[in-house]
């Protein structure tokens, strides 16, 4: 049964080791019915989803460290199924290098940084952040909208931490010009298909203009349902290999890159 | 188990500002056969430079003619002004080619959602139990809710809703009975079907995908991958728009 077919029946993706390399814990503004990490978890067994890579909303914010403990705890309660990204509020570099190593030792895989809080991914306080993530070869997902301003960003960064892996998310927002460009220029820099408007034909085409390679899944969950941007993929004009590398082996790949907290 | 799924959110034959290239009826056709769907309630879309509403609607109802599972869903317009037949003769004729449901385009046709403006619009349609789309984008919660207040025993399919929304949504859902939510678009709220089947009733949502804009197969697995019974996916995906078909009047 082609993969496509088993979306439209609702049958869970078996076998293929689905990541989902975009996922949220914890309260924002608007109403999400359901916040528990349970919940998340069934959604993923419906789906066939072995594992996702969840920030805490609270890298929006600024109680990065409680954001994070509630990370650690859905990860000790579902380990192996939800991993964690590690977030830091850049009050000094100091705080940042201590809460990032924080992190890391207790078992986070990658790091996420989102400027709605008003710094750019450039502020020097994130450096500590960056250095830490380039020597565990973290993949490291940022919010984009696709601004040049955001994208020059991801190049220096990509550039000055050669070892860390750089997720674009929600490629093709807009300037799909400009994702691409980017994703060709640095090796280490993916994109990340995270976006609830899901345009017709986006994912092909970014898995042509990019590479297949360089395309991961993201859910941005649970602001979206996991089972709703899933349908993306499978729906996308696409040959079964590569829905499977975008679904899965791109994402396993940069995972397995990972060294773990000595 | 096989779900039958029908599309109430979708539409072709619009032009996009600055892009050449036009979506027709045949491609409509062909996504949905190529994700297992044979019926559809298609707009024109999108609709950003369909200044025309009456040539709009001739040019839906002829690539519908031609179309097996094809409904239109045309556009309807208060006849203030004198450049419109009037709003029973847009329902009657809305009826006669077949149409199942009706859109409306405030913004787009200049008219305001006033009751001295409208009233004999949406009084014609709620006569004939005729299904209305509006969208939640372009018109807002609030709006909608007026409009339901007003004529509850008017169907509203409510059209283009955003996950963030839903904190406004389910009370809207909940107030007035006769208020409906189409899927598709970027409405992808996580736990939300079934949080919605749990307080307003699986009854009360209707399957659309969102095509030419949003990849439909992504309000297909949003449903199949629910945590909604084989019942209550069959009412989304297709029992509950057949039911407001099949109290239509004509």
């Amino acid at each position: 049964m082609s993969l496509l077919a088993l979306g439209r029946e609702g049958r869970p993706l078996a076998g293929l080791d689905v990541i989902d390399m975009h996922g949220h814990l914890g309260r924002c503004g608007f109403a999400i019915p359901d916040l528990s990490a349970e919940g998340m978890v069934a959604v993923m067994d419906r789906v066939g989803i072995s594992q996702i890579v969840c920030s805490h909303m609270q890298s929006m914010g600024q109680e990065t460290r409680r954001g994070n403990n509630e990370v650690l705890a859905a990860m000790r309660a579902f380990p192996g199924r939800l991993l964690g990204y590690a977030s830091a509020w850049p009050s000094d570099r100091g705080a940042v290098r201590a809460e990032i190593e924080r992190c890391l030792a207790a078992g986070f895989t990658g790091l996420k940084v989102h400027d709605s809080n008003g710094f750019a991914y450039t502020y020097e306080d994130y450096a500590p952040a960056f250095a830490i993530a380039d020597a565990h070869r973290w993949p490291v997902l940022l919010h984009v909208w696709g601004g040049d301003d955001q994208l020059a960003q991801v190049a220096e960064l990509a550039a000055r931490y050669p070892h860390a892996s750089f997720l674009l998310a929600h490629a093709g927002c807009r300037n799909v010009e400009g994702y691409v460009r980017i994703t060709r220029e640095h090796a280490n820099v993916y994109l990340d298909l995270a976006l609830s408007s899901s345009p017709r034909g986006l994912v092909a085409l970014l898995v042509q203009e990019a590479g297949a390679d360089k395309v991961v899944w993201g859910s941005d969950a649970y602001f979206f349902s996991q089972g709703h941007q899933v349908g993306k993929v499978l729906g996308a004009e696409l040959s079964e290999e590569v829905k499977a590398q975008v679904l899965s082996g791109n994402a396993k790949r940069l995972l397995a890159r990972v060294r773990p907290h000595a | 188990m096989s779900i039958e799924l029908v599309d109430a959110q979708c539409g072709f034959g619009g032009a996009i500002p600055g892009d050449p290239s036009i979506v027709g009826a045949d491609q409509l056709v062909a996504d949905l056969k190529r994700i297992g769907l044979t019926r559809a309630l298609p707009r024109l879309l999108p609709e950003e430079i369909e200044i025309d509403a009456p040539a709009a609607n001739a040019r839906l109802y002829a690539a519908c003619a031609d179309s097996a599972g094809l409904s239109p869903c045309p556009i309807v317009v208060p006849r203030g002004g004198g450049d419109l037949p009037s709003e029973e003769k847009q329902v009657t004729a809305l009826l006669a080619h077949g149409a199942a449901s009706a859109c409306i385009r405030p913004d787009r046709d200049y008219w305001t959602l006033a009751p001295w403006n409208c009233d004999a619009l949406f009084h014609a349609l709620e006569r004939r139990r005729v299904p209305v789309m509006v969208s939640l984008a372009k018109l807002g919660i609030e709006a909608v809710g007026g409009l339901a207040a007003r004529y509850p025993e008017l169907p509203f399919l409510m059209v283009e809703a955003s996950y963030r929304q839903y904190r406004s949504l389910v009370p809207l859902l909940a107030a007035f009975p006769c208020t409906y939510l189409v899927l598709g678009g970027g409405y992808a709220v996580h736990g939300g079907l079934e949080h919605l089947a749990a307080t307003v009733g699986a009854e009360r949502v209707v399957f659309g995908t969102g095509f030419p804009v949003t990849e439909p197969m992504t309000a297909v697995t949003y449903l199949m991958y629910s945590g909604l019974s084989g019942e209550q996916k069959q009412l989304v995906g297709a029992g509950n728009l057949d039911r407001l078909m099949g109290g239509i009047q004509r």
